[in-house]
């Protein structure tokens, strides 16, 4: 078989993969009913210190208080355990 | 001069209070002006497609917004216009500074408006940086999404609508900036439109379910075809985010609790607002600048670029090039230079000096661009 790989070939954005995994993810672990908005945004930070690129989660409830997280990685590179020590850092504060 | 494009994120993991629906603000009044935002990667075809628009008699009543990065002005001279007005906003990257910038270039365009002077127009004309992320540009001219401050954001927002997000995607190089760059991502699936550049029907035809599956509701445009009406891009109308993938209307809302609590969780970048800033201080992305008050000499400046094209070590990657220079032995016929990635595109002649700026002068944009080797290397062009 060919291992020949169209370099030009249409790829979906990673981060929009990580996007769909991370919220569905996060929406069966925290048991969200559909009207709460899972945010993921990408952030760029030139601040010293920082990573290049943040991830921002944010859990937007229809009304009352929003949720927002910080996980210092792009979004392509949050993994499952990212996304744990996000909510026991939560749980944690 | 190298200035970061990025803008500091969030610092800290924080609660919001409670914001305004960002897909649903107040009714903008019907007879407002409508704002077409024209965006896309850089070196997508934003400036060809801009031209292409201004050449049409049909919209001749057009002004123009360039959203300029680099510390020296080089896309206003990319487009040719005739009696349109346009307007440079070169103090930043619009999705860092909508709220300055966009609204101030607005507010004057309306004032000059009220008081008869300088050409009418009937819709005005946006085009981002490469690099804009379109949530904070999109909240800023929704109105109720973003704060509106002082008697201006309220003329602008009564003055102006958004009426259409148009997409520019290259078929040629889009693959990998749409693969690796989070904002090529946003800018498509904002769009109302997508307009594919650099290739026909064929090129396009791969990327078509693609395309539709990040939006399935953009209206999807072939440039090279015979059939493409650049009427239907400019279709009145009032931009619908509700209509766009679930994540639009996150990134809205998140933009406008973000506003609220005075802190930017969007992908945005710095607006430049000290030269002095380090330039380059996490491998991000930057510009650089480079001029000449006379000519180049012709053979070294070919020789600079074939460096650009080939000779890029470590960590720098150029992601675009643009500029108009002139050669020692031709100083009043000018070329306009491009160059996409690494790939440099045939240089374009002109007749003339496009404005009264008859310095050479090159921007580059890209990830850890290293200042002082470049700078070196574009003075042996100066001999």
């Amino acid at each position: 078989m060919s291992a020949f790989v169209n370099p030009l070939a249409p790829r979906r954005p990673r981060a929009a993969e990580a996007t769909s995994r991370i919220r569905s993810w996060l929406r069966a672990r925290l048991a969200l009913p559909e009207d709460v908005l899972i945010v993921v945004n990408e952030v760029a930070c030139a601040e010293p210190g920082c990573p290049d690129v943040e991830t921002v989660i944010g859990l937007l409830p229809p009304s009352g208080p929003s949720r927002t997280f910080k996980i210092e990685r792009p979004i392509a590179e949050v993994t499952t355990a990212d996304l744990e020590r996000m909510l026991d850092g939560e749980a944690a504060a | 001069m190298i200035w970061p494009l990025r803008k500091s994120g969030v610092k800290q993991a924080s609660r919001a209070a409670p914001a305004a629906d960002a897909t649903s603000g107040p009714v903008q009044r019907a007879d407002a002006t409508p704002l077409f935002l024209l965006t896309g990667f850089l070196g997508a075809g934003k400036t060809t497609l801009l031209n292409r628009i201004l050449a049409d008699p049909r919209f001749a009543d057009s002004a123009v917004i360039i959203n300029e990065f680099g510390a020296v002005p080089v896309d206003h001279d990319l487009v040719r216009h005739g009696a349109q007005r346009v307007t440079i906003t070169a103090s930043g990257c619009l999705c860092c500074t909508v709220q300055g910038d966009l609204r101030g270039a607005l507010f004057a365009l309306q004032e000059e408006r009220a008081k008869g002077s300088g050409a009418a127009f009937s819709r005005v004309i946006v085009e981002t940086t490469g690099l804009a992320d379109p949530a904070p540009v999109v909240a800023g001219l929704i109105p109720g999404t973003l704060p509106a401050f002082g008697l201006r954001d309220h003329v602008v927002a009564r003055r102006f609508r958004l009426a259409r997000v148009i997409a520019a995607f290259d078929l040629e190089h889009g693959a990998g900036p749409l693969e690796n760059h989070f904002e090529c991502w946003k800018q498509l699936a904002f769009a109302d439109e997508i307009v594919l550049t650099k290739g026909g029907r064929a090129a396009a035809d791969p990327w078509l379910a693609e395309l539709a599956a990040l939006n399935p509701a953009a209206g999807l445009h072939v440039a090279a075809e015979a059939d493409f009406d650049l009427a239907a891009l400019l279709r009145d109308g009032a931009y619908q985010a509700a209509s766009k993938p679930e994540d639009v209307a996150g990134w809205l809302a998140l933009e406008a609790r973000a506003t609220g609590e005075g802190g930017a969780l969007s992908a945005s970048h710095a607006a430049p607002s000290s030269p002095s800033l380090p330039g380059d201080r996490h491998g991000g992305i930057v510009s650089l600048s480079l001029t000449h008050d006379g000519p180049l000499d012709r053979n070294g400046f070919s020789a600079f670029l074939h460096v650009l094209a080939t000779g890029q070590r470590g960590e720098m990657a150029l992601l675009r090039a643009k500029g108009i220079v002139a050669y020692s032995d031709a100083p009043d016929r000018p070329e306009v230079v491009h160059m996409v990635g690494q790939k440099l595109c045939p240089a374009l002649p002109l007749d003339r000096w496009p404005s009264a700026d008859r310095r050479s002068r090159l921007v580059l944009i890209g990830r850890a661009l290293r200042e002082e080797p470049l700078r070196k290397l574009f003075a042996v062009t100066r001999r």
